[in-house]
């Protein structure tokens, strides 16, 4: 087999034990790796309703046949469990040299199940685990952890790590990597702590055979050559930040917790303004030719702080949270990498604590001093600590913003701004209407990355304020585009580069893999792997009326923004939805039939 | 490339991101014809900045790059032929690498 190593290491915390399961190759063609290979397994090892935080709950780290094959933005692995913050599937994304290490240690992925006594630091060494006592390790930060790993055992070594968010079981946290890349969305870094893993050190020299090697070479070349050309020139230059100044003029900067669709303050920090002020260097990760990544700094008089911003960081923590002080925001993004928190959703969840400060409804722990108000920002990077360390108000909001709205009632549910129990991206729905079925349908809650659906709405295919039967096709060809991108896998900021993507990405593939696969059957593998995330989610439970938006979505009509009063009506997402389902050869009902899974190769998943 | 004898009208034309900071411009002000296309907005906007030829604008200063979208008042996208404006229109010009 080339470009694959035909296995995954399985690794069991509680006995100590690894052993090697072997992957038929039809699985590779159906699922190629990363998010898709993930899925797979996620819905193999993770058995039906489990608990997220249990000792049943897999932690799941899949690279892809693309890993180690020096072709630019490769260096990309994925991340799985079930999710404590959504109760479905959690799939996340980081990138660097973690993916060529887990690569050459641990096969095509590697498998964490049940749970270490206490808090340990596994070294995967060339295949085999070893256990060492992390307790020296708790507390620390993602930064100081992997350099504390580094110290102890090698340079040589990648590290993955988690918090004291992660060890302390906020829903949210993240698995940080590679100096602060992080596997962000979804919780896993809780899953990570619930486990006793406070980090994982791998190394090895396991290689994988490459069937073309010249045409890689060649293809490598043409590539590199096309990902700095102008189909990329945003992520090179501004990155992400540039999104602010845009979005602001466009009315669909979430701000206020989601009340307005304009920032007053906008200009303070733009992509522009923090560029000018606060740039200090691009980061790239390893194998990359773009180097998306702003390192940013602070220019106040405080202590000075360095860290990596990009757009949904910047939204979460400036206008969602009505902050227009950079320096704080910049100060609020790296503490989040330090604890190892989603930026997303804990700007999101204390959104939705100071719209209840704001509308005088009171939560525990409030009397600590904390002003969490839309009016005042110096209580936020404390209010952020104490989320990371569970003390005091942060208690309660590291549960997320749904689960604090059920606690703290007082119809503090309709501002609570997630889908399935994940946060809202900075993209306001009611001003972009395919972006908001991709949010109301996607399998891991409010998403911008899995969907893709504001490059319809903003690149003028379709009206972005209005509903039309169009729209599923977009958001069905779009997440399908979107799976395979994130499963072979190919890093988002290059989508442009590519003549024809399928066409591309098939040639890349089978000069790599020599499996000889289509561009019509990568497609189908893209349709493949949602359909099996939404078997994974109907088997955990999901229900028709999951895949929904806000109360406030779908009952405030936008205040502001070149179009105020837009709104989007229950009806207007029931027919969206409905038509998705349809697009997907669905039922009504959002469940797939026997004979769409047959269609797939799904069904033999279904003996299982 | 703006025909003789056609009555211009005044247009702003916003720029954002990489563009902003290479124009060192936010706003640029053109006259281009009131039934317009995306090869007379090139060649307005390659007199009034010539810093957007080369990115924005194709080298001879005649069309609008494919990386780019043009948008009229943030309401609506132009697909480059034959659009209407009135004098205090705002033109958004912006990259189509769209959100992250």
């Amino acid at each position: 087999m080339y470009g694959y190593h035909g296995k995954v290491l399985v690794v069991d915390l509680s006995l100590k034990t690894s052993r090697w399961d072997y992957i038929p190759e039809d699985i590779y063609r159906k699922y190629l790796g990363g998010i898709g290979l993930g899925t797979y397994l996620l819905y193999r090892y993770c058995p039906p309703q489990t608990e997220p935080l249990s000792e049943d709950n897999p932690l799941i780290f899949a690279t892809s046949p693309f890993v180690g094959s020096r072709l630019t933005t490769t260096s990309k692995f994925a991340v799985l469990a079930k999710s404590p913050l959504t109760g479905f599937i959690a799939d996340s994304l980081s990138s660097s040299h973690l993916a060529d290490a887990l690569k050459s240690a641990c096969g095509d992925a590697l498998i964490l199940l049940n749970r270490a006594r206490d808090f340990t630091l596994l070294h995967i060494d060339n295949g085999k685990p070893v256990f060492m006592d992390a307790s020296d390790l708790v507390g620390l930060s993602t930064f100081d952890t992997e350099k504390s790993v580094k110290d102890r055992i090698g340079k040589n070594v990648r590290v993955a790590s988690i918090g004291p968010a992660g060890e302390n079981q906020v829903l949210y946290a993240s698995i940080a990597n590679d100096g602060g890349r992080q596997a962000g969305r979804c919780g896993l870094g809780a899953v990570m702590g619930f486990k006793n893993i406070k980090a994982l050190a791998i190394n090895g020299n396991m290689t994988t055979q490459i069937y073309d090697l010249d045409g890689v070479e060649r293809y490598r070349r043409k590539i590199s050559a096309k990902s700095l050309g102008e189909g990329t020139d945003k992520y090179r230059n501004l990155g992400t930040m540039a999104n602010v100044s845009l979005f602001n003029r466009f009315g669909i900067l979430p701000t206020k917790n989601f009340q307005q669709a304009t920032f007053e303050n906008a200009d303070k920090i733009s992509g522009e303004e923090l560029f000018e002020k606060h740039f200090e260097k691009n980061a790239y990760c390893s194998n990359c030719t773009i180097g998306c990544e702003k390192i940013l700094v602070t220019t106040d008089n405080g202590k000075k702080n360095t860290g990596r911003m990009e757009y949904e960081s910047l939204f979460a923590f400036g206008p969602l949270c009505n902050v227009d002080d950079p320096n704080t925001i910049i100060r609020a993004a790296r503490l989040c990498d330090e604890l190892g928190m989603d930026t997303v959703s804990c700007g999101a969840t204390i959104a939705w604590a100071m719209e209840c400060y704001e509308k005088g409804i009171s939560i525990d722990g409030q009397d600590e001093g904390i002003n969490l108000s839309f009016l005042e920002s110096r209580d936020l990077l404390k209010t952020v600590s104490m989320i990371g360390h569970r003390e005091g108000i942060g208690n309660l909001l590291a549960l997320g913003s749904k689960r604090a709205s059920e606690i703290v009632g007082g119809r503090s549910d309709r501002w609570a701004m997630h889908v399935k129990g994940l946060e809202m991206p900075g993209y306001e729905p009611r001003s972009l209407k395919t972006m908001a079925l991709g949010f109301a349908i996607t399998p891991r809650g409010a998403c911008h990355n899995r969907t893709s659906g504001y490059e319809a709405d903003l690149s003028g295919s379709v009206d972005r304020f209005g509903v039309d039967n169009r729209r599923s096709e977009v958001a069905v060809s779009g997440e399908d585009f979107t799976a395979v991108l994130d499963s072979l896998v190919w890093c988002k900021f290059l989508r442009k580069a590519f003549d024809d993507f399928y066409s591309d990405s098939a040639e890349a593939y089978n000069l790599i893999t020599g499996l000889d696969i289509t561009p019509a059957e990568l497609k189908v593998c893209g349709e493949r792997i949602n359909n099996l995330k939404k078997l994974f989610n109907i088997r955990e439970g999901w229900r028709r009326s999951d895949d929904t938006l806000p109360h406030r979505i779908l009952n405030e009509p936008l205040p502001d923004g070149v179009m105020p009063g837009v709104v989007l009506s229950q009806e207007e997402l029931d027919t969206m939805v409905e038509g998705y389902y349809v697009c997907r050869g669905w039922t009504k009902d959002g469940l797939i039939p026997s004979s769409k899974m047959c269609e797939l190769g799904l069904d033999s998943l279904l003996v299982n | 490339m703006n025909p003789e004898n056609v009555p211009l009208v005044p247009v702003t034309v916003e720029v954002y991101g990489t563009l902003r900071l290479r124009t060192k411009r936010k706003y640029l002000y053109v006259e281009i014809p009131q039934v317009c296309d995306r090869h007379n907005l090139a060649f307005a906007l390659s007199k009034v900045c010539p810093d957007l030829v080369g990115i924005a604008i194709n080298n001879e200063g005649t069309d609008i790059k494919d990386t780019y979208v043009i948008n009229l008042n943030g309401l609506k996208f132009l697909d480059g032929n034959n659009f209407h404006v009135n004098s205090d229109d705002s033109i958004i010009l912006l990259s189509n690498q769209a959100g992250g």
